[in-house]
């Protein structure tokens, strides 16, 4: 969206309602000035020759001074180090602790919604052991600063609340993250709402997933 | 606009100085992209504020949470309205176009400056990435528009992964960006 605002390609009402979030809302607001000052700053430096060479593998490394050479040798050799003896510890550490009732953790991974009659986004066979299910969902380029989360059994009947999380944040790969005991969902159909937050008029819509979890 | 001598009821419409100071930070971002004129678009802003304040003093909005909207469209007005006032002044002669020659684009130094200010941190920051996809990334999304499936065939990406790979790039350059430079050398204008 932000882009398309940009680009002058959105029309009167997306405008208008882009334009309110930017008055309204100072993180929204500076996420375009940062993404207009990155498409400024790209179009000034294409105009002047000089984004080619951005684009170039960089041979940086030998024009520094031979001293930081060094400490990153030394360095790399601590490191190097380091992970060998943590290997040795945990080999060891392995071989004195074997336990049978092993945590499952099983990453379910949920792209925007598709909709319409493709089935759910995610479908999920238990296992025999209770796992713990680490759902992380992708909310596009344009994230609000926060999320709560509703989960709701669906099916022939009503929706029945399964699971309410408040406030989840944004990870550093951008993805909206909840961790969920898979005992707490029974086999079935599940909707999964992210409501952005703080709730305004000014922020997106909530966004729908939906999960099945088969036996 | 003097905001110290505001009225009870638009203090409590506006809320905090804080959140007046943001106001005024959006409804200039969008007047700076109306008119090129800075002054013109400082003076445009605070015509805004003076027009809402003046409706706030006669009669409070239903819902106080669309003031945000109320002040977009005002300033939006208000910008139109410039527009056709100086369509309206405009001399026409008959060497309109040889008038036209002698106004070049970018002649506002200020402008100008600020554009190779910017430039010139978006070329550090985007050096100092040490991964190049992260560059190839920003460059073919956000200068050249290209698209996503073209971006993702070339760079060996699903596109399920795009959002996380340009999230990710996005969030290293704005990391860099802030730690190198001041916002108010990068986003002047709307800081202004």
């Amino acid at each position: 969206m932000i882009d398309r605002y940009l680009a002058n390609h959105l029309n009167d009402t997306e405008r208008e309602l882009v334009e309110t979030r930017i008055v309204g809302d100072p993180g929204f607001r500076h996420e375009v000035e940062l993404t207009e000052a990155l498409r400024d700053g790209l179009r000034e430096l294409q105009r002047q020759g000089k984004v080619a060479p951005l684009l170039k593998t960089r041979t940086w490394m030998w024009r520094r001074s031979p001293y930081a050479i060094a400490a990153s040798i030394v360095a790399l050799a601590l490191g190097v180090a380091t992970l060998l003896h943590y290997q040795r510890l945990e080999r060891a550490q392995d071989n004195l602790v074997a336990s049978p009732n092993e945590l499952v953790v099983a990453t379910l991974r949920f792209e925007q919604t598709r909709g319409g009659d493709d089935g759910p986004d995610v479908t999920w066979q238990r296992t025999s052991v209770p796992a713990l299910l680490d759902m992380q969902f992708d909310i596009g380029l344009e994230p609000a600063s926060g999320y709560g989360i509703l989960i709701d059994r669906i099916g022939a009947e009503a929706a029945v609340p399964v699971l309410q999380a408040n406030a989840a944040s944004i990870s550093a790969d951008g993805l909206v993250s909840l961790s969920v005991n898979s005992a707490s969902l029974t086999p079935g159909d599940y909707r999964i709402r992210l409501e952005p937050q703080p709730l305004t008029p000014m922020q997106p819509d909530s966004t729908v997933y939906t999960l099945r979890i088969t036996d | 606009m003097d905001y110290e001598s505001r009225p009870p009821a638009a203090a409590s419409e506006f809320g905090s100085d804080a959140d007046l100071r943001q106001l005024r930070s959006g409804i200039l971002f969008l007047l700076h992209r109306e008119v090129a004129d800075p002054a013109l678009a400082d003076d445009l802003c605070n015509e805004a504020f003076r027009i809402v304040l003046e409706r706030l003093r006669r009669q409070p909005l239903e819902e106080p949470g669309k003031l945000a909207a109320y002040l977009a469209q005002t300033a939006r007005n208000l910008a139109l309205a410039d527009r056709r006032k100086t369509a309206r002044r405009k001399t026409v002669t008959g060497e309109q176009s040889a008038i036209d020659d002698f106004v070049a684009e970018g002649s506002d130094p200020s402008v100008v400056a600020q554009a190779q200010v910017r430039a010139n941190a978006i070329r550090k920051v985007l050096e100092e990435m040490p991964n190049i996809r992260d560059r190839q990334l920003l460059v073919r999304f956000y200068l050249n528009d290209e698209a996503k499936a073209e971006i993702c065939h070339d760079l060996g990406l699903t596109e399920e992964h795009f959002h996380t790979v340009m999230f990710r790039a996005r969030e290293r350059f704005r990391v860099l960006l802030d730690s190198r430079f001041a916002r108010q050398d990068l986003y002047c204008l709307a800081i202004a």
